[in-house]
């Protein structure tokens, strides 16, 4: 996990920032195969998922540029939070498992593997 | 790694480089243990096991090298500050044990060192030089030092809970008898959740059964802290009553908040903290490593 590098998906969008700090994400939903076809018309899914991230939340997104790895993120946030390792570690890597499982984040694969 | 960082639990102190942090720990006073890891693997354990007398060394050591010769590669005895133990090859990986019986807490203490690649002998003589038992002290308190804090707890008293999550660390002591009960909190990130002052703060954590609460500021601990004293009241009419005093700070070396509580009941009160609850915890700023700027 801390060697992976991380990128913001490309698909998804900022739709309110606030001057808090806090962000709104939207990223588009795929829309189940059973709600397809004559289904479509019965229920309709909303076409994006929202996503609020709060100010701590989103200067972790904000630093997932598809350059550093992990391991350069909890390390940046352990500075400016002045927490030791270990915690950034545990707090950083716990939000971006739940910002993947979003979709909101992706892990950046190099091409020649 | 210039300065060591001192750790005392469950009676058993030990200096450790300031850059292992505890991630795995026992509140079990009979057997437990304590694991550090450095950024990238687990570091060192301290094991502990009640046993009444003096266990058979050699024997043990017998039993361990036939029990670990599957597993490690290259097994020999080795002694160290007086230590005896085993030493040997596991993948990647060497790891060194070492055994001590200490009479004054009667405790089997075992000390593993887990080194990447090679074995570090002046390391392992460092630490071992440091591990020690720390009784009670002559005035009834023993000591702890773990996880940012400093305190001392009635030699009685148990440790009950401990929650350890990043930037949130609690430790709740119980006394033998009802409500003796001290909690000894830290925490961090502090701008980014305390929107009031400390003392607003510390009111704030009083519930219902604090009564006749009176609140002051002053120095205390290692520095300003604010203090709050009341009645223990609890409802209802056979609920034990007893002294409340807690006492909140921000240490600027660290960031930090400390908090803590002392419930106190009439049979313990010789012990309940004459000065504030900051009397019996200390800060710990040495504690925290941040990582450096161009660490890789």
């Amino acid at each position: 996990m801390l060697q992976a590098v991380l990128l913001p998906n490309r698909a998804a969008r900022v739709v309110r920032e606030d001057p808090d700090g806090s962000l709104t994400l939207a990223v588009p939903t795929r829309k189940p195969s059973v709600l397809r076809g004559l289904g479509a018309w019965l229920v309709r899914p909303p076409r994006e998922r929202l996503t609020l991230l709060d100010s701590l939340g989103a200067s972790v997104w904000k630093a997932c540029d598809g350059r550093r790895p992990v391991e350069a993120l909890v390390m940046e946030f352990a500075r400016r939070h002045r927490l030791s390792f270990h915690e950034s570690r545990v707090s950083v890597t716990g939000y971006v498992s739940s910002l993947l499982r979003r979709g909101v984040l992706a892990v950046a694969v190099e091409a020649d593997r | 790694m210039d300065s060591m960082t001192e750790w005392i639990w469950r009676q058993i102190g030990a200096a450790l480089p300031p850059d292992w942090e505890c991630l795995q720990f026992s509140r079990d006073p009979e057997a437990g243990r304590c694991a550090f890891a450095d950024r990238y693997r687990y570091r060192f354990e301290l094991n502990w096991r009640r046993s009444k007398g003096e266990p058979d060394f050699d024997r043990m050591m017998k039993d361990y090298e036939g029990s670990l010769a599957a597993e490690w590669q290259g097994i020999r005895r080795i002694k160290c500050r007086g230590w005896p133990g085993l030493t040997g090859r596991r993948g990647d990986e060497v790891v060194s044990r070492f055994g001590r019986w200490q009479p004054e807490i009667e405790l089997l203490v075992e000390i593993v060192f887990i080194h990447p690649e090679r074995r570090d002998e002046g390391l392992e003589a460092r630490i071992l030089g440091t591990v020690r038992a720390v009784p009670p002290e002559a005035d009834g308190f023993q000591r702890w030092r773990a996880f940012g804090m400093d305190l001392r707890v009635p030699q009685d008293f148990t440790l009950g809970e401990a929650v350890v999550e990043p930037a949130r660390v609690g430790l709740r002591f119980d006394g033998r008898k009802k409500p003796d009960r001290w909690i000894f909190r830290r925490y961090g990130m502090v701008d980014s959740w305390l929107k009031t002052s400390v003392r607003d703060w510390l009111e704030s954590q009083t519930g219902e059964p604090v009564r006749h609460v009176r609140c002051q500021s002053g120095k205390g601990g290692t520095g300003n802290a604010d203090r709050l004293e009341g009645q223990w009241r609890p409802r209802g009419l056979l609920l034990p009553r007893g002294a409340y005093a807690a006492a909140a700070w921000l240490d600027r070396r660290d960031g930090r908040l400390y908090h803590a509580i002392c419930i106190t009941g009439k049979k313990n009160r010789r012990f309940h903290p004459a000065h504030g609850a900051d009397d019996v915890l200390k800060s710990c700023p040495g504690f925290l490593v941040v990582p450096e700027e161009n660490a890789s």
